[in-house]
């Protein structure tokens, strides 16, 4: 629904600004922001972590806490100054008139009381309705989020229903008072991909339903395509760039937009055929601003003289496109340069995984096992898994969370031993050996990076001690001279300065400790490194430079990368070859290319179709995955995938295992439905025709 | 043209955002943030105070702690030069015997908590690394015997049986406290051994003792030392009652819990009840100090 074109505006935010106050003294997170919202409006506030988005949130909540402020400025909500409002008021208008979607739908929702009465409670206290109908209109609204059973899901606790549905109901809790401004802050990070979209889905309907004025906040470019009208782009603390969706999108101005959009892997795009460009450095900490334009420390475009000095102000470039650069008459964007690379050649495999499997036992204790006199169960984790990677190329395993990426890579690394099949690696099978019956040379071979940046180094070891450790380990080196030599090696391949070498990880950021993860993976030279989800813990600027690193590091020392990951567009950048897994069972195998053409896999044409795709000239086919994945405890006979399947055949698809099929180049498909049929199907992605 | 050097230095402010503090320097910064907290001031002044007469008792002391004053017999402090905290009823300096006691009790109380302490992480390590049957039979059944035993009973039997000596109040506060700090190191490793880089270690085969020493314990210290810190106060209590009961140091050496139960008839006698109060309230000064200094470690480690 189009915002109408009178300024009835819910919201204006007018030269707010908002500091915390620690032992540092006044931290101005936020120094001055201004912001319009028509009603019916649905705005997209992006940035980095640390840009102030979720703080401008809070501040319109009012949920600043006991050492934030707003110093100077005004919130205005439906034309009133939220200032003047007393306490009382506030938290009339708070859950009724404004509502807020975080981020963890189970930090939101209380784990000791029914999803019925915290519903209820909406009602109850905003409106005084009967205990009665207050459960009536809460499970009309159940049902307008695409609530399942919505009586049964009334009794629940929230640890009995899934993520995704925690979320639908976190979202109908605030639709239920019907408000007038309905905040979320990026409230689909904590979800698998094929359940955002359908999260997204249901976010646009109700916005259309009930004319409710969003602002969404998110990182992610490709959901604010989706979702808004408008979107304004943030930069430690202010708005660097605004306008509709088609301005910022299409006739970007500022080069912090430009850096962001040049650090996104495309879909249309490999590592073959274009490089991604990080945007230097990071966002500078609210008290260490540069003097004049706070993105001048990291702007290509940044002149002595001009940009730091004084303040920047924000410009009008076009009607409701504003842009904060002093230069923006000066720079034009070209955009990242074609890599005129050779494809990696074929080299010998490296590793070949045949049929196997990881099951993991459960012991039921119940009454009902003993009478059934079954009290085994099997966790069927990994089933029949094959696949090959061969030198120097990267394998992507895709899937999404319960899907049995990560026991895969616990079975690889010998931190636990597969249940059946062979595992060659190096010549050998290492399926049934665990890490500490593996010899030197073994363990040496295989590495592995992880997702984790604070969880990766141990904090009370210094860099060279966590890098030198490997060297020495492995004999790379032995005596100290040369085990520190090698160090400020590895450093130098993974572009950090040497003196890095004596900072503990509390000194480095995410990014860096990241780096620091691979230069320790890559320093015993091993030929296959596991990097499991390595970027999507980064921001996207950081996420490119760790992209770009792999690759290159990658390439140096010919390793075999085998890259788990859930990000389609990541793993259509990095990858040769890509591995769709789906509870525990390949999907569908091949190389890049012929992964993201039909024909596809049911699933995999889901998977994609619910990719956010940060172009807003790009149409997606839709498809939605109904249901949750099953338990791998009791996994559907036949198909895994057949109790979601868009495609579902019929009675074939819950009996029989589908046959693998060839579809040509190492293409492999595992349905019933032929393959000439798979073929006939429309890509998923297509552009739009000229849009004028 | 357009500027397009990325100099690295204006790219990365972070790099001098925080001082390299290592070693020593982190440490002294730290201690430095507790003037931040008065109460741990206090804490630690009381502590430092009693350290520094431990250490110069025979420099700050005119009299021997089991010299014999004929002279001046059960005088009430100030009274007399040379006895400024007065004498007991045998004329024996009460100042000097304090100052002995304190060096008593500040050698054998950190001596008991370093012996706990390697037992406890020992145990603890061990039951949260490994799990399964190590953790649930051998370590923490035995732990939950021992802490079901009613502990001034279990330092009796061990001291009427071995006989009192510093020696044997040590493996006394061993066995007392280190089922405890089993179940703290447990907890900790519990939580730590799940972390990415614990994983790493695995993966690059390093050897179960290296893994438990060099990547967890470290990790491990900071709730360690509050509750070493917290501990010492306990075990300088539990000095005091053994001292009480007969079980301390033998005698005649000084020992506070022995003066208080010496001197503890002159209680309601009027004019003598210095004689047990004062040795009292050089052990809850002493705890306090400890338990004030804990409160302070907790609070600054909690914030970085």
């Amino acid at each position: 629904m189009a915002p109408d074109s009178s300024d009835d505006y819910v919201l204006e935010i007018e030269n707010v600004g908002i500091s915390y106050f620690t032992r540092l003294g006044e931290i101005p997170a936020v120094p001055d922001f201004s912001l319009k919202l028509k009603r019916g409006e649905s705005y997209g506030l992006v940035g980095e972590s640390g840009c102030g988005k979720t703080t401008v949130a809070m501040a319109i909540m009012n949920y600043l806490g006991l050492n934030g402020g707003i110093v100077k400025g005004r919130i205005k909500f439906e034309g009133r100054d939220m200032a003047t409002m007393s306490d009382e008021e506030l938290r009339a208008v708070r859950g009724s008139r404004i509502s807020m979607v975080y981020q963890e739908p189970m930090s939101a929702l209380n784990p000791s009381l029914t999803i019925g009465s915290q519903i209820k409670e909406v009602l109850v206290v905003h409106e005084g309705v009967s205990d009665a109908e207050a459960a009536e209109r809460s499970i009309e609204m159940l049902r307008d989020v695409n609530m399942p059973d919505p009586e049964r899901v009334m009794t629940r606790y929230p640890h009995q229903i899934s993520g995704g549905q925690q979320q639908r109901v976190v979202i109908a809790m605030a639709m239920l008072s019907n408000p007038a401004l309905l905040l979320l802050d990026e409230p689909t990070t904590a979800l698998d991909v094929t359940v955002e979209a359908t999260v997204i889905d249901l976010v646009v309907k109700l916005r259309e339903k009930f004319n409710t004025t969003l602002l969404y906040i998110s990182h992610n470019l490709g959901l604010i395509v989706k979702v808004c009208d408008r979107v304004g782009v943030m930069y430690s603390g202010s708005m660097v760039e605004e306008g509709t969706i088609r301005q910022v999108f299409k006739e970007t101005r500022h080069p912090y937009t430009f850096g962001l959009f040049d650090c996104i892997p495309t879909l249309g795009a490999d590592k073959h055929s274009r490089t991604l460009q990080p945007i230097p450095g990071q966002v500078s900490l609210p008290h260490e601003r540069p003097p004049g334009c706070s993105f001048g420390p990291r702007c290509n475009y940044f002149q002595q003289g001009v940009c730091d000095l004084g303040e920047t102000p924000l410009e009008t470039v076009a009607d409701g496109h504003h842009v904060r650069c002093l230069r923006i008459d000066e720079i034009s964007h070209v955009p990242s340069a074609a890599q005129s690379d050779v494809v990696g050649g074929e080299g010998d495999p490296v590793l070949d995984v045949v049929n196997m499997s990881k099951f993991y036992e459960i012991n039921d204790v119940s009454l009902a096992s003993l009478i059934k006199g079954q009290s085994r169960h099997y966790v069927k984790a990994n089933e029949k898994i094959s696949f090959c990677a061969q030198r120097g190329r990267t394998v992507a395993i895709v899937g999404e969370s319960g899907c049995g990426k990560s026991t895969f890579a616990k079975v690889l690394t010998g931190l636990e031993t597969a249940t059946e099949g062979e595992i060659m690696f190096e010549g050998r099978n290492i399926a049934v050996i665990p890490v500490h019956k593996r010899d030197q040379d073994l363990i040496r071979a295989m590495q592995m990076v992880f997702q984790n940046p604070d969880g990766t180094l141990n904090p009370s070891h210094s860099v060279g001690h966590c890098i030198g450790r490997v060297i020495k380990k492995f004999g790379i080196r032995t005596d100290s001279e040369g085990i520190r030599e090698q160090v400020g090696e590895m450093l130098d391949v993974v572009r950090l300065p040497k003196a890095f070498s004596t900072r503990k990880p509390r000194q480095l950021s995410g990014g860096q400790k990241q780096r620091i993860a691979v230069a320790r993976a890559f320093a015993g030279n091993p030929s296959m490194v596991i990097a499991d989800e390595p970027v999507s813990a980064l921001d996207v600027s950081v996420q490119a430079a760790v992209i770009n690193l792999l690759n290159d590091v990658q390439k140096r020392y010919n390793t075999t990368l085998l890259f788990i990951s859930h990000d389609l567009s990541v793993v259509r950048f990095l990858s040769d070859e890509i591995v769709v897994m789906y509870l525990g069972e390949i999907m569908e195998a091949g190389s890049s290319e012929r992964i993201f053409m039909p024909p596809y896999h049911p699933y995999t044409e889901a998977l994609l179709s619910a990719v956010p795709i940060p172009d807003p000239d790009i149409i997606q086919k839709r498809i939605r995955l109904e249901g949750e994945m099953p338990s791998a405890l009791d996994p559907p006979g036949g198909c895994r995938f057949a109790s979601r399947c868009p495609r579902y055949l019929g009675k074939i698809c819950n009996d029989e295992v589908p046959p693998d099929q060839d579809a040509g180049d190492g293409h492999t498909i595992k349905c019933h439905i032929p393959l000439h049929e798979l073929s006939a199907v429309e890509p998923i992605f297509n552009t739009r025709e000229s849009a004028d | 043209m357009t500027d397009t050097t990325t100099d690295s230095a204006r790219a990365n402010p972070a790099s001098a955002e925080q001082p390299d503090r290592t070693g020593w320097a982190r440490f002294f910064y730290s201690i430095g943030l507790l003037r931040e907290s008065p109460a741990a001031m206090l804490g630690l002044s009381l502590v430092m105070l009693w350290v520094f007469v431990a250490i110069f008792a025979d420099v700050i002391t005119v009299w021997g702690p089991n010299e014999y004053d004929y002279s001046a017999i059960s005088v009430p402090p100030l009274t007399v030069d040379g006895h400024w905290l007065g004498t007991d009823i045998s004329g024996r300096d009460i100042w000097s015997r304090l100052a002995y006691g304190a060096r008593a009790t500040l050698t054998v109380a950190p001596a008991a908590i370093l012996v706990c302490y390697f037992v406890g992480i020992t145990m603890g390590m061990l039951a949260g690394y490994y799990g399964g049957w190590i953790d649930s039979i051998l370590i923490s059944r035995i732990s939950d015997i021992i802490l079901s035993f009613p502990l001034i009973i279990l330092f009796i039997i061990i001291i009427t049986v071995f006989g009192a000596s510093a020696l044997n109040i040590i493996v006394a506060v061993t066995l007392a406290s280190s089922p405890g700090i089993g179940r703290i190191v447990r907890g900790l490793t519990l939580d730590l051994r799940n972390l990415e880089y614990v994983s790493a270690a695995q993966i690059r085969g390093e050897r179960s003792l290296y893994i438990m020493a060099v990547e967890l314990l470290p990790n491990a210290r900071g709730p360690l030392i509050v509750d070493a810190c917290l501990r010492m106060g306990y075990t300088v209590i539990t000095i005091g009652i053994l001292g009480f009961l007969g079980l301390g140091l033998p005698p005649p050496d000084p020992d506070w819990g022995g003066m208080v139960s010496e001197s503890r008839t002159m209680a309601t006698v009027p004019g003598m009840a210095y004689m047990p109060i004062i040795p009292s309230i050089a052990v809850s000064s002493l705890v306090i100090g400890f338990n004030l200094l804990a409160d302070g470690l907790r609070e600054i480690s909690t914030r970085d």
